[in-house]
């Protein structure tokens, strides 16, 4: 089955929090049930897909991997509360973290994790500083556990 | 360092003999005994470790042959500063007992090396930006802050090093 297109809705933006985000993975980033924290960037708004609108199959569709053949990947989910916080730099400035729906033309479900500095006017993602950017590569790849073994 | 060049500078190796070493003993003997300890030079944990480093460089080399998206969330393939300097890094290693567990690209773009010891983690990335960024923590989640101490490439080393025997 095919993953849900957006046809003519628009984004959700409230998120349970028992809901789950699902996104691939390489096996070799995932050894000994332990993600490994450099398998995600933060320079821009890592991808998910939204369990309200999803199944962790959709994850490994092309049209949700942008026309790409990703049927080598795993999947793995966390959710969606465990990932919404937020952590402070010594200089006192806070960055909070939580799930936005991103929705694309043929996955619905498309979301995207947005990293915010609080003091800033303009809530837009910003690349966090090392240190909580560290934190919470961390606390992500402590929280996703598999929902689909890679093969 | 290769292995068969590590051998040839060992006491065990074929230019030094242990046979000069004993005369009078019958010549049967003393070949099953050099036999014996050139097996157990062969098994010798410093030669296991000579091997993998090779691995590691080869594996970490292979990583210019990645293209970009890789992950298939857009990321970008390590270019010739990170993996240069993630060699060095492997290169300066040699001298110690400290070996990643696993050379791989970082999603970030560059390379990544993970250390695994006991319950302590390490993960030291390369970047392509030609910067670098160290995460010490351990496998309960709980990051060491000695990382944000690390402003010289020259002291990573030393600080996973002092991580992972805490």
């Amino acid at each position: 089955m095919s993953p849900q297109q957006m046809l003519d809705r628009l984004p959700v933006l409230h998120f349970q929090d028992d809901e789950s985000l699902y996104r691939r993975y390489l096996p070799s980033h995932f050894q000994d049930g332990e993600l490994d924290p450099g398998a995600i960037r933060f320079d821009e708004p890592p991808s998910f897909l939204r369990s309200a609108f999803s199944i962790p199959e959709d994850a490994l569709h092309k049209d949700c991997a942008e026309g790409q053949n990703v049927s080598h990947y795993g999947v793995l989910g966390v959710r969606v509360s465990l990932v919404q916080c937020q952590e402070r730099v010594t200089d006192g400035r806070a960055f909070e973290f939580s799930a936005i729906h991103r929705p694309l033309s043929l996955c619905y479900a498309h979301s995207e994790i947005q990293c915010i500095c609080l003091a800033d006017p303009v809530s837009m993602h910003t690349e966090p500083p090392k240190s909580v950017k560290r934190a919470f590569r961390l606390r992500l790849a402590k929280a996703l556990s598999v929902e689909i073994p890679a093969p | 360092m290769a292995t068969a060049e590590v051998l040839r500078h060992s006491p065990f190796g074929p230019g030094n003999s242990i046979r000069s070493y004993s005369a009078g003993h019958p010549a049967s003997a003393l070949r099953a005994i050099e036999r014996e300890m050139w097996k157990s030079a062969l098994n010798s944990q410093y030669i296991r470790r000579v091997q993998r480093l090779e691995i590691l460089i080869e594996e970490t080399k292979g990583l210019s042959k990645l293209k970009e998206n890789w992950d298939s969330y857009g990321a970008t393939a390590p270019n010739d500063w990170a993996i240069g300097a993630a060699l060095r890094f492997l290169i300066s290693e040699r001298a110690t007992d400290l070996l990643p567990v696993r050379v791989m690209p970082s999603a970030e773009g560059g390379v990544a090396l993970r250390f695994v010891f006991g319950e302590k983690r390490a993960l030291v990335e390369f970047l392509n930006s030609s910067s670098f960024d160290v995460m010490l923590y351990d496998n309960a989640g709980k990051l060491d802050s000695e990382a944000e101490e690390i402003h010289d490439e020259g002291n990573i080393l030393r600080a996973v090093q002092a991580h992972l025997a805490r």
